[in-house]
């Protein structure tokens, strides 16, 4: 019975480095980013942003535009924010309010609200921001998942190191650790995908709620969770900082 | 007979077009300020018993900046009026004192946009359409002004009524041409000589965040050619430099020159073809703080003696409505002196809940030594309720730049938002 219970484990073992060698990183950061806004094509949703920290809560909502590596995110609620707008131009990112009087470039690592960077919220590209490889495999409630590890192409980009958790099945995103220049995850991630869209007339699976847990206070949460996600055809001149709604 | 047809079928074709009705969005919103504002006495000889500036002593504000978004598709519709009341209360000491009551409608935008392409966008309207990485001034756009009031967080900029394309490559390259068709009712810059109508070209390249660099030039109706440039370029992970700024051959501003009846203030550089510049150099570290401190220089600017005697002019002129007066208060200088320091921190979430933001600022002329200070905060009470302050200190001795007409003043109230 012994041998038979370390053959399973050596086959699976084996199993499981064969079926990495043959996946690519880059391939499942690809198919991941797609269910995270990540599309070729226009998208627009709805983000609704839930803050605990120190026991009070705050709400926040955006309305978000996404089209390729571009993305344009208009604060909706509360009344105090409504108006703000964040300009994503790939890694950049660009703020205007009303009352100032041009935007400016600001980090996709500031803080937005809670354990929310300003990065967060809008679609996302790890193929594109980080290189990737395979370091292993574990399973999350009972599902085979790949561990990868990200490293930043850039510092623009939110984290400079995330501990990736790929579905081996689905290819979506189930976890990630965000984690600090000496290895440590600061912050937590998971992810659920009860939402779907119709792109190119394929259903492809999408995001409903990401929650991100600080690691050392795990009563401070910001539960975002995202809302009637729709493929919508706009203008690529949207993106461009000079036409910025003001 | 035919259109009622026409018009039935066109009226059932819209069920039918359902999209086009989920691609219409209206936003309605509403910010008021209800402030209230005392302003310290200053002593100058320029301003004796108040009799020349007339500044309020105590001031109320009811500021109310309505907005309204509408687009469908690629269009898009932008208004945004202003209303405000402002109670004044104004000493004389040697007359009967003043209560006044000011009221001002504006149009902050009105503007029409519409995306003809990914690379076309055309606007048309009253728009407030800015550039450039500096904080303090952004000389390579000469259709805004530095107004000595926009150095408050309550100031908000009146929009111009241009027309607009921009032509883009992606989000990297834009080519824009616009037109100042009209100005929107603001106040003269150069007394009796401001332009109406303005051309202007910018070209900009970007290539991220902090890097990018732009050209820009152009004429008006009544102003000579200028040409600007503006550049930003980070060096280190939220460290960037930048810098701003236009030049000209030869200058369109009122400078003291010595005629048959004394002094008087004359566009005595109009002729020249002497290069004149001005240049606004900075530098800022963007993390938990977001730190500025910039150089301006401004070879349009006055000597000290040519601000003394442009200030003797305005007074012994013994009237705010004067020729002369009006153009010492209205020279076309950007600011009057030659070179300047400025220095801005902005701190946001601080105190219990993160609900502060503090911004301090100085701003330091280097012909005189005068200067003014100011710290601002804004503190969350609620979803749709801001307290708001802001203390203004000008320092340095009398007469002097910044303390010709401005003594301490402090302003606080609460923001709404709905």
């Amino acid at each position: 019975m012994n041998n038979f219970k370390a053959f399973s484990a050596i086959a699976f073992l084996w199993t499981g480095i064969i079926t990495a060698a043959e996946t690519s990183p880059t391939e499942l950061l690809k198919a991941s980013d797609r269910a995270r806004g990540g599309l070729l094509k226009g998208l627009e949703w709805k983000v609704q942003l839930k803050t605990i920290e120190a026991g009070s809560t705050t709400e926040r909502e955006f309305g978000i535009e996404a089209k390729g590596d571009d993305a344009l995110i208009e604060a909706l609620s509360p009344a105090r924010n409504k108006g703000e707008v964040y300009l994503f131009n790939d890694r950049d990112m660009w703020f205007y309010k009303p009352g100032l009087r041009k935007p400016i470039s600001i980090s996709a690592r500031q803080r937005l609200s809670g354990q929310a960077a300003n990065g967060d919220i809008a679609s996302t590209h790890y193929s594109r921001d980080y290189e990737g490889s395979i370091v292993g495999k574990t399973k999350i409630d009972g599902e085979p998942v790949f561990i990868l590890d990200l490293k930043a192409k850039d510092k623009k980009v939110t984290y400079d190191r995330i501990k990736y958790y790929i579905s081996e099945k689905s290819k979506l995103a189930m976890k990630a650790e965000f984690l600090s220049l000496e290895g440590e995850p600061f912050k937590v991630a998971t992810f659920k995908y009860g939402n779907s869209i119709l792109s190119s007339g394929q259903k492809i699976q999408f995001i409903s709620r990401m929650t991100i847990t600080d690691s050392k206070f795990a009563e401070n949460i910001s539960d975002i969770t995202y809302v009637n996600p729709k493929e919508k055809d706009f203008s690529g001149s949207k993106f461009n900082i000079n036409n910025l709604a003001r | 007979m035919p259109s009622v047809f026409f018009t039935f079928i066109f009226l059932l074709q819209i069920p039918a077009e359902k999209s086009a009705v989920s691609d219409l969005n209206f936003k309605l919103g509403l910010e008021t300020y209800t402030l209230g504002q005392y302003i310290a006495e200053k002593k100058s000889t320029i301003n004796i018993d108040n009799r020349v500036f007339k500044s309020p002593r105590w001031a109320g504000d009811l500021d109310l900046r309505p907005s309204a978004k509408m687009s469908f598709r690629d269009l898009k519709f932008v208004a945004e009026p202003r209303f405000e009341l402002q109670p004044q209360w104004i000493p004389h000491p040697l007359t009967k004192n003043e209560f006044r009551l000011e009221r001002n409608f504006s149009l902050t935008q009105l503007y029409a946009s519409c995306a003809f392409s990914d690379a076309l966008n055309f606007s048309g309207g009253v728009q407030n359409f800015q550039w450039g990485p500096a904080e303090l001034m952004t000389p390579s756009n000469p259709l805004i002004h530095f107004d000595p009031r926009q150095k408050s967080i309550f100031w908000v900029e009146k929009g111009r009524g241009l027309l607009k394309i921009n032509y883009s490559l992606g989000e990297n390259f834009s080519l824009i041409a616009l037109t100042q068709i009209f100005d929107n009712k603001i106040p003269d810059w150069i007394a009796g000589y401001d332009s109406k109508y303005i051309g202007l070209l910018k070209i900009e390249f970007q290539k991220g965040g902090s890097d990018y660099i732009g050209l820009t030039g152009g004429k008006g109706d009544k102003s000579r050619v200028w040409i600007g440039e503006y550049a930003s370029l980070g060096l280190l992970d939220g460290l960037s430099v930048y810098g701003d700024a236009r030049h000209t051959l030869g200058s369109d501003a009122f400078y003291p020159a010595t005629t048959q009846n004394g002094i008087s203030l004359e566009r005595i550089k109009s002729e020249s073809s002497r290069m004149e510049s001005l240049a606004d150099l900075g530098i800022r570290f963007d993390g938990r703080l977001d730190i500025r401190g910039e150089f301006l220089i401004n070879s349009y600017g006055f000597t000290k003696r040519e601000f003394n005697s442009s200030l003797q002019t305005a007074l012994l002129s013994g009237s705010l409505t004067s020729v002369e007066s009006s153009r010492a208060l209205h020279p076309g200088l950007e600011l009057p002196g030659k070179y300047y320091l400025y220095q801005s921190i902005r701190i946001n979430d601080l105190g219990p809940g993160k609900r502060i933001t503090l911004l301090e600022r100085y701003l330091h002329s280097l012909m005189d030594q005068s200067g003014i200070g100011f710290l601002s905060t804004e503190i969350i009470l609620n979803d749709f309720m801001l307290a708001v302050a802001e203390l203004a200190v000008p320092r340095g001795e009398s007469n002097r730049e910044f303390t010709l007409s401005e003594g301490i003043s402090i302003q606080a109230g609460f923001k709404f938002s709905f």
